[in-house]
């Protein structure tokens, strides 16, 4: 979570603001034309304006402003990070582990009753040579 | 110019930095020792620096830095894991994911990062393979079986190969999830303990039960070869898709929901936990044999986590499967450093290996030196009374010390490298008093009085004491104490559990464990010099060839490092003398004057 307590230099928390400012009106703009949602475009823009007033008025709201707008963005970039993690697990474990079950995968020997069947568990083990050392994998 | 090779092992558990020098393990650490977080997995920035620092160079004078696992394979594995579990593995995904992204999958730049000036190359070996070259490249034989347990690298959880000169093969291994160190973990986690770093406790807790459960666990959760290999029921164990180890199906097998942490110990714990021990033992011992008749190799070498397991190596011992076994002081993941850079040195660079009789390890003596150039400031800087001896009076004082039953905080010479503290971060006491295993566990250590201590022994007395033939300088092997040694069998059989703690066992009770077993480290002249002279000095003045010997830390702390470290631990604790180098401080209301206890029953060496 955001620490309320970071304090970089004022500089850098006004910089912050004006890039934070421009990007939420942009934003706005793109919401309120292209997917004509105004209401959510009011908001961003609301957004944007505050952070323009912060960045302009630095000094008597400036810090108030910039410590509300990192605590929100804060929750909204752990959402937006939860939901990317989630789809990327979607896409690239439950659909494709989905379908290679239904053609039987199991490349972990998870079965206990056939393991217990087989008479050991020991495979060869893959040879080394000098050039696999400079590899990762 | 010499060239230079820098191991690393990170980012699992215990990471550590070594160097070598034209082939020769010069220095080596682990990050948990200066960042004070034990099992510290984290690049070991700290280690690394100090290796460098040792060697006297930096790190545009390193030629190769070797890693000891690969990143790709162990990232494949994790994925394909992940597939077999398609539904149920988010939670260990979202967990994992940002660590592999930020950290693992970029073990190149964080090298670059790490290493100011650095431009060699760098190798990547697999993980058990760094194990197997950490024991065969150090060992003294010219060729030996390799056996290799831990709970995954990449893909192998156990691994048998063989070395010889200065190649190694690994020729079979035993492939995840079916895990012997899995299995231990998970059952230490149903013990209530912390896995990777508690294991050991459950090793301690065994000899207080019956191992009333190996059938069960052998019939339900787990299936054994007759070669060593098994395979796991995975209906008992979460580990493959979950954050945990198990799942609450073991519980209900076993008749009891697993401890939580704390929760007092009883029988059924104590039983539980001399099965998992029996269990492993069996299996260490069929894999020696199995690694014998592979490779027909009359020595052996060991590796990995679960090598660590001395009552396991004292068995394979026993019975007898090879000649000579040599087993790597730090099997666990810190090893796998040391492994590396020497499987670069001789694989990567085709170097040969010299053969000496001794192993390569520098009796693990590879760590930063304390020294009272140091030491005398910062003593005078804290305002503390404190008196300087001479070198050679050293030996004689603090024998005297510990024969008059007294605790001793010994920080002296380089730190070890592995998790025993073999004489040069120890403390030190009378093995002979009683009182002295719940004492040092309660006072100094503040841990679980039913953590047994060993001792260190020298050399020459240890086959009067043990059926023990080779040497065991690392601390790594359990051997049943001799009949003549013994005491009070018949009240011990009797006692249960932990009433027979209060039992006086032996001659020297406060090293022998409630079944009679020790944890034996031989201390010869060879290795240790000033270490061998305060066992030795302690014999001749009460006719005991051994000390208790036990690691300078507190419970959950890493064993101390440096003077600073030694001092802190020496004032919160009931330790009464610490010895800094050749500087030495006393508690108050400490008699350095007093009698040398006499226990007129020991029998004299």
């Amino acid at each position: 979570m955001f620490d309320v307590n970071y304090n970089p230099p004022r500089k850098l928390q006004r910089r912050q603001l004006l890039v934070l400012s421009v990007c939420l009106a942009v934003a706005a703009c793109g919401i309120g034309y292209l997917a004509a949602a105004p209401i959510v475009a009011c908001i961003v823009g609301a957004l944007s304006l505050m952070a323009f007033a912060g960045f302009i008025a630095f000094n008597l709201v400036g810090r108030d402003v910039y410590l509300l707008l990192m605590v929100l963005f804060g929750i909204l970039g752990r959402l937006i990070s939860w939901v990317i993690v989630l789809l990327m697990f979607f896409c690239a474990v439950t659909i494709p582990g989905l379908i290679l079950r239904l053609f039987g995968m199991n490349q972990l020997d998870k079965d206990f009753q056939a393991c217990r069947k087989k008479q050991s568990l020991f495979r060869d083990a893959p040879a080394s040579d000098s050039e696999s050392f400079r590899r990762q994998s | 110019m010499p060239v230079y090779i820098a191991g690393i092992s990170a980012f699992y558990h215990d990471s550590a930095a070594c160097i070598l020098r034209d082939g020769e393990l010069i220095a080596a650490a682990q990050e948990e020792r200066f960042s004070r977080i034990k099992g510290d997995a984290r690049f070991p920035g700290h280690a690394l620096r100090y290796c460098l620092s040792h060697a006297g160079i930096d790190g545009s004078r390193l030629d190769m830095v070797a890693y000891y696992d690969k990143p790709i394979m162990t990232f494949g594995r994790l994925l394909q894991t992940y597939l077999e579990y398609p539904l149920t593995s988010y939670r260990s995904f979202k967990v994992s994911m940002p660590k592999w992204v930020k950290e693992k999958l970029r073990i190149p730049r964080i090298i670059d990062e790490n290493i100011p000036g650095f431009d060699g190359e760098i190798v990547f070996c697999r993980h058990h393979e760094s194990h197997a070259a950490s024991a065969f490249f150090t060992s003294p034989f010219e060729e030996a079986a390799i056996v290799v347990v831990d709970g995954v690298g990449e893909w192998a959880c156990t691994s048998i190969g063989a070395g010889r000169g200065n190649s190694l093969e690994l020729l079979k291994e035993v492939r995840f999830p079916h895990s012997l160190g899995l299995f231990y973990s998970a059952m230490t986690q149903y013990l209530g303990f912390k896995v990777n770093f508690d294991e050991y406790k459950v090793m301690g807790l065994a000899p207080y039960g019956k191992p009333k459960y190996v059938d069960l666990l052998t019939s339900e959760v787990l299936d054994l070869k007759s070669d060593g290999s098994l395979s796991l029921n995975l209906e008992y164990f979460d580990f493959p898709q979950g954050l945990k180890m198990i799942n609450g199906r073991l519980g209900e097998l076993l008749g009891q929901p697993e401890r939580e942490q704390g929760q007092e110990l009883t029988q059924f714990h104590m039983d539980v936990a001399a099965s998992v021990q029996s269990i492993t033992t069996e299996t260490m011992v069929r894999l020696a044999r199995t690694a014998r008749s592979i490779t027909g190799l009359s020595k052996l070498c060991m590796a990995g986590g679960v090598a660590l397991n001395c009552v396991a190596n004292g068995i394979i011992y026993l019975e007898g499967i090879f000649d000579n076994m040599y087993i790597q002081p730090a099997s666990g993941d810190a090893g796998g450093a040391v492994g590396a850079a020497l499987q670069a040195w001789h694989q990567v660079m085709g170097k040969p290996r010299h053969v000496t009789g001794r192993d390569g390890m520098s009796s693990a003596y590879l760590g930063p030196s304390v020294n009272n150039r140091e030491v005398i400031p910062y003593l005078e800087s804290l305002g503390v009374e404190f008196q300087i001896l001479a070198v050679e009076d050293l030996p004689e004082s603090v024998a005297r010390w510990i024969a008059q039953g007294h605790i001793i905080g010994f920080c002296h010479g380089r730190m070890e490298f592995g998790p025993r503290a073999l004489g040069h971060r120890s403390i030190l006491g009378d093995p002979r008093d009683p009182d002295n295993q719940t004492r040092i566990n309660r006072k100094v250590k503040f841990r679980e009085s039913f953590r047994p201590f060993a001792p260190a022994l020298l050399e020459e007395y240890a086959a009067d004491l043990f059926d023990l033939r080779i040497p065991s300088p690392y601390m790594l092997m359990v051997m049943p104490l001799k009949p003549e040694w013994r005491k009070a069998e018949q009240e011990n059989a009797e006692k249960l559990a932990m009433e027979r703690l209060h039992v006086v066992r032996s001659h020297v009770p406060a090293v022998t464990h409630v079944d009679y077993s020790v944890r034996i480290q031989t201390v010869s002249k060879s290795h240790n010099d000033v270490f061998h002279a305060i066992v030795s000095a302690f014999h001749k003045l009460t006719g005991c060839p051994m000390i208790v010997n036990t690691s300078f830390n507190v419970s959950e702390e890493p064993i101390v490092c440096d003077h600073h470290d030694a001092y802190w631990c020496f004032a919160m604790t009931d330790i009464d003398i610490l010895v800094l180098d050749t500087c030495v401080l006393v508690k108050p209301g400490v008699d350095l004057n007093a009698p040398v206890r006499e226990y007129p029953e020991i029998v004299s060496g």
